[in-house]
């Protein structure tokens, strides 16, 4: 006995030592989904569970979600049965962090400079993950920084099988300027018995000074299939500054730079690529200009860009401008937004313009109310058929008080404004709140549009939904 | 059988000491503007740490830098630290953005959220106050009217709770 609880002793001792240098994160979320959806299994359950442990400067995380059943958007009907448990590992890692050496192993979320060349990412909102299993290597002296790495990803047509990508990237550090490149090599599947090969060569340079910085980044790249596709592509970007002034230039241009592993700047105002339909990457020049005016009295931004296919048969335009004024406590913002797209060979164009005015009014310390008002005119022509006309408004309305937010959001699709009594409604309801020390209860329910919604006072993008969602957060 | 109770015993011992520790920032290791490389102990200097995590594309977040600023020019015990968590392509766009407000704080660019991510950030802006050893002394969503209100009483109560702290050098 005496044995047994000295051993105990020691034991509690030593591990508590041990567990002095350990710490064990994490998070727990848990959704309940009731989609109202005619073709739809109604209800789903989903259960997200993160847990990182550290230990000095090892980290180790792992992220395990089930499903009952997944929810998919476009799943068919036949295929889902309420029963059906499916579970996966979302991200698994292994991690060295030292001063100058890093080590992962593992999922691999990363990306070259501006993503240009190179990013591997998740992003659930939009059903994005070309995120990379393999391994990684990065070193820094001084001023010098350089990593490597190496690693596999679904193809996106045939997911039974890898792609796979290898590079390396490294950048230098001075008191005005940092320049830099990278070299990748991309194999990827083109057919189930063939592979394509690329290699994609960049630099950059930035300068930046008090009063304006220049950024510049060029890529080249080969592609090996059953010929030689030689590609590029082109960013630049400088910012002036003269007192309350900041003005902004950018421009791009990239042929035959469409690859699954880069993320390429839109370049305008409403983050949209020059056409739905064609690669981007493919075939795409652009520029896009910005003024920001920041004065105690008001703010004023306005920005203007462009995008063209070589052809001209791609061509985009938008523009906006957009004014705040802080009246007392109150912001008052008004905006106006152009934006229009043409597809010349297609018969495709659309047109967009949309005014917009908010005011965010704080009662008191506790209670805040926030108002917003959107009202788009579309115009849109497609396969050379006779131009449809419609308005898009939305009313936003939140309150916040307290530790409770609760957002009321409508958006109506119509003909005019006289025809709004048979317009398409999208009424969604959203309610958040802590119910606990870390944890969070987040309440959707209603009907939503879907795109980038600023609600409760923080902002995310959401997909097009009708039902009630329920969602509790707990973090450890 | 008895190594396997050992072992068992062993890990619920380890899990609940673990658990029971004050929760720590994770050690960031993130770039500026400049491309120079930051650490979290890098800013231990003060007796707190106040970072947020804010993006270009988020209203709200950018109407909470101000009184960051404000926090960090006015309070000598507080450092303050921005993480941006905009992607790469719209990092510029952040970069320009905080020069052309002159804001003092030192802004960190986390463009692969690997930082966000770790401290399960979903929703910005959202902020932690650290002390200077990065432990977490409390962290909330702060895109409310309220939020610097809130953030000024709870700097206020631990600069209360250790009044002799030490600053390091």
């Amino acid at each position: 006995m005496i044995k047994k609880l000295t051993l105990l002793f020691f034991m509690i001792i030593s591990i508590g030592i041990i567990s002095a240098d350990i710490y064990i994160s994490g998070f727990n979320q848990a959704d309940f989904i009731h989609r109202t959806a005619e073709d739809s299994l109604k209800n789903y359950f989903e259960n997200e569970l993160g847990v990182i442990v550290d230990y000095n400067n090892l980290s180790f995380g792992i992220t395990f979600n089930a499903y009952l059943p997944k929810y998919e958007d476009d799943a068919p009907l036949a295929e889902l049965r309420s029963r059906d448990l499916s579970y996966e590992w979302n991200e698994r890692y292994l991690t060295y962090n030292g001063d100058n050496i890093g080590l992962k192993v593992g999922t691999l979320s990363e990306s070259f400079g501006t993503g240009m060349t190179f990013r591997a990412y998740e992003d659930e909102d939009v059903d994005h993950d070309n995120r990379l299993e393999g391994a990684m290597t990065s070193f820094q002296y001084d001023r010098f920084k350089t990593k490597a790495i190496y690693g596999v990803t679904a193809n996106k047509n045939n997911p039974d099988n890898n792609d796979s990508f290898a590079g390396a990237e490294f950048s230098m550090s001075h008191d005005y300027l940092t320049w830099g490149g990278s070299a990748l090599q991309i194999r990827e599947m083109v057919t189930a018995t063939k592979y394509s090969d690329r290699q994609v060569f960049s630099s950059n340079l930035n300068l930046f000074f008090d009063f304006m910085d220049i950024y510049g980044e060029y890529a080249y790249s080969e592609l090996e299939t059953t010929e030689m596709t030689y590609g590029h592509g082109i960013y630049a970007n400088s910012n002036i500054y003269l007192g309350d002034f900041t003005l902004s230039g950018f421009y791009k241009k990239f042929k035959n730079f469409n690859y699954d592993l880069n993320d390429l700047p839109t370049l305008n105002h409403a983050d949209d690529v020059l056409d739905d339909y064609q690669e981007i990457g493919l075939d795409e020049e652009g520029a896009m200009g910005e003024i920001t005016w920041d004065n105690s009295f008001a703010k004023l931004f306005t920005s203007y860009a462009e995008a063209w296919s070589s052809d001209y048969n791609y061509r985009l335009a938008n523009g906006f401008i957009e004014t705040s004024k802080q009246i007392g406590n109150n912001l008052l913002k008004v905006s106006y937004e152009h934006f229009e797209r043409e597809d010349r060979d297609g018969g495709h164009w659309s047109k967009e313009v949309t005014p917009t005015a908010s005011i965010d009014i704080p009662l008191d310390n506790s209670f805040s109310i926030y108002l917003k008002g959107d009202y788009t005119m579309i115009e849109e022509q497609h396969n050379f058929d006779s131009t449809r006309e419609y308005i898009e408004p939305l009313l936003q309305t939140d309150f916040m008080y307290k530790n409770y937010a609760i957002s009321f959001l409508t958006e109506a699709q119509a003909e005019d404004l006289s025809s709004l009594s048979d317009a398409e409604f999208w009424f969604g309801t959203t309610f958040k709140t802590e119910i606990m020390d870390n944890t969070s209860l987040n309440l959707f329910a209603g009907k939503q549009k879907g795109g980038k919604v600023c609600q409760n006072g923080t902002c995310k993008e959401v997909k097009p939904f009708e039902g009630i969602k329920v969602e509790i957060t707990t973090k450890f | 059988m008895k190594l396997n109770r050992i072992i068992i015993i062993g890990l619920m011992l380890l899990l609940t000491f673990s658990l029971m520790a004050e929760k720590k920032f994770t050690d960031f290791k993130l770039e500026n503007e400049k491309g120079e490389s930051f650490q979290l102990k890098d800013f231990t200097g003060k007796s707190l740490i106040v970072v947020d995590f804010w993006a270009s594309y988020c209203d709200p977040c950018k109407k909470a830098l101000p009184h960051m600023d404000e926090l960090n020019l006015k309070n000598d015990s507080v450092e303050v630290i921005a993480i941006n968590i905009d992607n790469p392509r719209l990092k510029r766009k952040a970069m320009a953005y905080i020069k052309s407000h002159k804001y003092t704080f030192t802004t960190l660019y986390d463009s692969d959220a690997k930082v966000a991510d770790k401290m399960r950030v979903t929703e910005i802006p959202y902020t932690f106050l650290l002390d200077n050893e990065g432990n977490i002394l409390f962290e909330f969503s702060s895109g409310k009217a309220d939020s610097h209100e809130v953030l000024a009483a709870e700097i206020a109560k631990a600069l209360k709770a250790n009044p002799q702290e030490e600053v390091k050098e």
